[in-house]
Protein backbone atom coordinates (compact mmCIF):
# COMPACT_ATOMS: atom_id res chain seq x y z
CA UNK A 1 0.00 0.00 0.00
CA UNK A 2 1.23 3.48 -0.83
CA UNK A 3 1.43 5.59 2.33
CA UNK A 4 1.81 9.38 2.11
CA UNK A 5 2.10 12.01 4.83
CA UNK A 6 -0.25 14.95 4.43
CA UNK A 7 -1.10 17.96 6.56
CA UNK A 8 -4.49 19.56 7.04
CA UNK A 9 -5.61 21.19 3.82
CA UNK A 10 -3.30 19.13 1.64
CA UNK A 11 -4.51 16.74 -1.03
CA UNK A 12 -3.49 13.79 -3.07
CA UNK A 13 -4.50 13.16 -6.65
CA UNK A 14 -5.48 9.73 -7.95
CA UNK A 15 -5.13 9.86 -11.70
CA UNK A 16 -6.40 13.04 -13.31
CA UNK A 17 -9.86 13.11 -11.87
CA UNK A 18 -9.91 12.04 -8.23
CA UNK A 19 -8.78 14.39 -5.49
CA UNK A 20 -8.63 13.35 -1.84
CA UNK A 21 -8.19 16.26 0.55
CA UNK A 22 -7.42 16.10 4.27
CA UNK A 23 -9.82 18.80 5.37
CA UNK A 24 -9.50 18.45 9.12
CA UNK A 25 -7.58 16.42 11.67
CA UNK A 26 -9.19 15.94 15.05
CA UNK A 27 -8.20 13.76 17.98
CA UNK A 28 -8.92 10.34 16.61
CA UNK A 29 -10.69 11.19 13.37
CA UNK A 30 -9.70 12.67 10.06
CA UNK A 31 -12.18 14.54 7.88
CA UNK A 32 -11.56 13.70 4.26
CA UNK A 33 -13.01 15.46 1.24
CA UNK A 34 -13.22 13.55 -2.00
CA UNK A 35 -13.78 14.99 -5.45
CA UNK A 36 -14.49 12.23 -7.92
CA UNK A 37 -16.40 11.83 -11.16
CA UNK A 38 -19.97 10.62 -10.90
CA UNK A 39 -19.13 7.19 -12.22
CA UNK A 40 -16.79 6.70 -9.26
CA UNK A 41 -19.15 6.75 -6.29
CA UNK A 42 -17.52 7.18 -2.91
CA UNK A 43 -18.69 5.23 0.12
CA UNK A 44 -17.53 4.54 3.64
CA UNK A 45 -15.91 1.13 3.45
CA UNK A 46 -18.17 -0.59 5.97
CA UNK A 47 -21.31 0.78 4.31
CA UNK A 48 -20.12 -0.26 0.87
CA UNK A 49 -19.40 -3.80 2.07
CA UNK A 50 -22.75 -4.11 3.79
CA UNK A 51 -24.71 -2.99 0.73
CA UNK A 52 -22.64 -5.16 -1.59
CA UNK A 53 -23.24 -8.21 0.61
CA UNK A 54 -26.92 -7.37 0.74
CA UNK A 55 -27.08 -7.10 -3.07
CA UNK A 56 -25.22 -10.36 -3.55
CA UNK A 57 -27.50 -12.16 -1.08
CA UNK A 58 -30.54 -10.86 -2.95
CA UNK A 59 -29.01 -11.91 -6.27
CA UNK A 60 -28.38 -15.42 -4.94
CA UNK A 61 -31.88 -15.88 -3.60
CA UNK A 62 -33.57 -14.38 -6.64
CA UNK A 63 -37.33 -14.33 -6.88
CA UNK A 64 -37.91 -18.07 -6.73
CA UNK A 65 -40.44 -18.94 -4.06
CA UNK A 66 -41.55 -15.38 -3.72
CA UNK A 67 -45.18 -16.52 -3.74
CA UNK A 68 -44.62 -18.51 -0.55
CA UNK A 69 -43.46 -15.51 1.40
CA UNK A 70 -45.92 -14.30 3.95
CA UNK A 71 -45.11 -11.01 5.58
CA UNK A 72 -46.98 -10.79 8.90
CA UNK A 73 -47.70 -7.05 8.75
CA UNK A 74 -45.93 -3.74 8.67
CA UNK A 75 -43.30 -3.51 11.34
CA UNK B 1 -31.44 21.16 -0.28
CA UNK B 2 -32.26 17.70 0.88
CA UNK B 3 -35.21 15.73 -0.31
CA UNK B 4 -37.41 14.01 2.20
CA UNK B 5 -39.34 11.08 0.86
CA UNK B 6 -41.97 10.68 3.46
CA UNK B 7 -43.63 7.40 4.05
CA UNK B 8 -47.33 7.54 3.43
CA UNK B 9 -46.71 7.44 -0.27
CA UNK B 10 -49.55 5.00 -0.50
CA UNK B 11 -51.97 7.89 -0.02
CA UNK B 12 -50.51 10.26 -2.57
CA UNK B 13 -48.95 7.70 -4.83
CA UNK B 14 -49.74 7.61 -8.48
CA UNK B 15 -50.72 4.36 -10.15
CA UNK B 16 -48.50 1.48 -9.09
CA UNK B 17 -45.89 0.66 -11.67
CA UNK B 18 -46.97 -2.37 -13.68
CA UNK B 19 -44.00 -2.75 -15.98
CA UNK B 20 -41.14 -0.39 -16.54
CA UNK B 21 -37.66 -0.45 -17.98
CA UNK B 22 -34.99 0.86 -15.64
CA UNK B 23 -31.53 2.03 -16.54
CA UNK B 24 -28.96 2.25 -13.76
CA UNK B 25 -25.89 3.59 -15.60
CA UNK B 26 -23.55 2.62 -12.77
CA UNK B 27 -25.17 -0.69 -11.95
CA UNK B 28 -25.75 -2.05 -8.48
CA UNK B 29 -23.16 -1.73 -5.75
CA UNK B 30 -20.94 -4.79 -6.08
CA UNK B 31 -22.72 -5.75 -9.32
CA UNK B 32 -21.72 -2.91 -11.59
CA UNK B 33 -22.30 -4.92 -14.74
CA UNK B 34 -26.05 -4.96 -14.14
CA UNK B 35 -27.30 -1.74 -15.67
CA UNK B 36 -30.53 -2.52 -17.52
CA UNK B 37 -33.56 -3.94 -15.79
CA UNK B 38 -37.22 -4.64 -16.24
CA UNK B 39 -39.43 -3.92 -13.26
CA UNK B 40 -42.67 -5.88 -13.05
CA UNK B 41 -45.47 -5.76 -10.56
CA UNK B 42 -47.00 -8.96 -9.31
CA UNK B 43 -50.64 -9.57 -10.00
CA UNK B 44 -51.90 -10.52 -6.59
CA UNK B 45 -51.55 -7.25 -4.79
CA UNK B 46 -48.45 -8.21 -2.85
CA UNK B 47 -46.13 -5.33 -2.05
CA UNK B 48 -43.32 -6.99 -3.99
CA UNK B 49 -42.16 -6.41 -7.53
CA UNK B 50 -39.57 -8.26 -9.54
CA UNK B 51 -36.58 -6.54 -11.03
CA UNK B 52 -34.98 -8.62 -13.76
CA UNK B 53 -31.63 -7.72 -15.21
CA UNK B 54 -31.54 -7.83 -18.99
CA UNK B 55 -28.96 -9.56 -21.11
CA UNK B 56 -27.20 -12.84 -20.58
CA UNK B 57 -27.34 -14.57 -17.21
CA UNK B 58 -30.35 -12.54 -16.13
CA UNK B 59 -30.74 -12.15 -12.41
CA UNK B 60 -34.14 -11.62 -10.88
CA UNK B 61 -34.35 -9.50 -7.77
CA UNK B 62 -37.28 -8.95 -5.50
CA UNK B 63 -37.92 -5.32 -4.67
CA UNK B 64 -40.58 -3.34 -2.88
CA UNK B 65 -41.28 0.26 -2.10
CA UNK B 66 -39.96 0.53 1.42
CA UNK B 67 -42.87 2.64 2.57
CA UNK B 68 -45.18 -0.30 1.77
CA UNK B 69 -43.25 -2.53 4.15
CA UNK B 70 -42.14 -0.28 6.96
CA UNK B 71 -44.26 2.38 8.59
CA UNK B 72 -42.93 5.91 8.35
CA UNK B 73 -39.98 4.95 6.19
CA UNK B 74 -38.42 8.33 5.59
CA UNK B 75 -35.18 8.83 3.76
CA UNK B 76 -32.91 11.77 3.16
CA UNK B 77 -31.06 11.89 -0.14
CA UNK B 78 -28.09 14.02 -1.04
CA UNK B 79 -28.38 16.57 -3.82
CA UNK B 80 -25.35 14.97 -5.41
CA UNK B 81 -27.40 11.81 -5.85
CA UNK B 82 -30.74 13.28 -6.91
CA UNK B 83 -29.71 16.15 -9.17
CA UNK B 84 -27.98 14.07 -11.84
CA UNK B 85 -31.14 11.96 -12.04
CA UNK B 86 -33.29 15.04 -12.57
CA UNK B 87 -35.19 14.41 -9.34
CA UNK B 88 -36.34 17.71 -7.89
CA UNK B 89 -39.16 16.66 -5.62
CA UNK B 90 -40.16 13.47 -3.80
CA UNK B 91 -42.94 12.85 -6.33
CA UNK B 92 -40.34 12.52 -9.08
CA UNK B 93 -38.69 9.58 -7.37
CA UNK B 94 -39.53 5.91 -7.35
CA UNK B 95 -37.85 4.34 -4.33
CA UNK B 96 -37.24 0.60 -4.56
CA UNK B 97 -35.71 -1.45 -1.78
CA UNK B 98 -34.08 -4.77 -2.55
CA UNK B 99 -35.46 -7.80 -0.72
CA UNK B 100 -33.32 -10.83 0.10
CA UNK B 101 -35.05 -14.17 0.62
CA UNK B 102 -32.40 -15.94 2.66
CA UNK B 103 -34.55 -19.04 3.13
CA UNK B 104 -38.15 -20.11 2.51
CA UNK B 105 -38.53 -22.73 5.20
CA UNK B 106 -38.11 -21.47 7.80
CA UNK B 107 -38.79 -18.10 6.28
CA UNK B 108 -36.07 -15.53 6.62
CA UNK B 109 -36.57 -12.42 4.55
CA UNK B 110 -34.87 -9.05 4.87
CA UNK B 111 -35.07 -5.76 3.03
CA UNK B 112 -32.29 -3.26 2.48
CA UNK B 113 -33.53 0.09 3.76
CA UNK B 114 -30.12 1.81 3.65
CA UNK B 115 -29.22 1.49 -0.03
CA UNK B 116 -32.42 1.92 -2.07
CA UNK B 117 -32.66 2.28 -5.81
CA UNK B 118 -33.69 5.84 -6.56
CA UNK B 119 -35.30 6.13 -9.98
CA UNK B 120 -36.70 9.08 -11.85
CA UNK B 121 -40.28 8.02 -12.56
CA UNK B 122 -40.46 9.78 -15.91
CA UNK B 123 -37.08 8.76 -17.37
CA UNK B 124 -36.58 5.37 -15.73
CA UNK B 125 -32.99 6.31 -14.98
CA UNK B 126 -31.77 5.63 -11.50
CA UNK B 127 -28.99 4.76 -9.16
CA UNK B 128 -28.42 2.77 -6.01
CA UNK B 129 -27.59 5.32 -3.35
CA UNK B 130 -26.79 5.28 0.34
CA UNK B 131 -29.30 7.38 2.23
CA UNK B 132 -27.91 10.23 4.31
CA UNK B 133 -29.80 9.06 7.37
CA UNK B 134 -28.33 5.57 7.09
CA UNK B 135 -28.01 5.24 10.87
CA UNK B 136 -31.82 5.27 11.13
CA UNK B 137 -32.25 2.01 9.21
CA UNK B 138 -30.74 -1.39 8.56
CA UNK B 139 -29.50 -2.91 5.34
CA UNK B 140 -30.97 -6.17 6.66
CA UNK B 141 -34.26 -5.08 8.10
CA UNK B 142 -36.11 -8.27 9.02
CA UNK B 143 -39.49 -8.71 7.36
CA UNK B 144 -39.99 -12.24 8.61
CA UNK B 145 -37.68 -14.58 10.52
CA UNK B 146 -39.03 -17.95 11.56
CA UNK B 147 -35.66 -19.46 12.33
CA UNK B 148 -35.19 -20.87 15.81
CA UNK B 149 -33.24 -18.43 17.93
CA UNK B 150 -29.63 -19.47 18.31
CA UNK B 151 -28.47 -20.76 21.72
CA UNK B 152 -26.43 -17.60 22.18
CA UNK B 153 -29.52 -15.44 21.78
CA UNK B 154 -31.41 -17.66 24.22
CA UNK B 155 -28.83 -17.41 26.91
CA UNK B 156 -28.51 -13.67 26.57
CA UNK B 157 -32.27 -13.31 26.90
CA UNK B 158 -32.40 -15.52 29.95
CA UNK B 159 -29.46 -14.10 31.80
CA UNK B 160 -30.20 -10.95 33.82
Amino acid sequence: MLVLSRREGESIMIGDSIEVCITRIEHDAVKIGVIAPREMPVFRDEVYRRIRESNLAAARSGAAGLAQIVIPKKS
Amino acid sequence: MKILLDAPQSDTQSEPVVSMKLHLPFGLIGLRQLTHFELESLQDGMPFQTLRSMGEDAIEFVVAEGSMLVDSYTIVLRDEDTEPLGIRSPEDALILNIVAIHSHDPQHVTVNLVGPLVVNRSTGIGSQVIISNSSDYSSEHVLVDERAPSPAENSSQESP
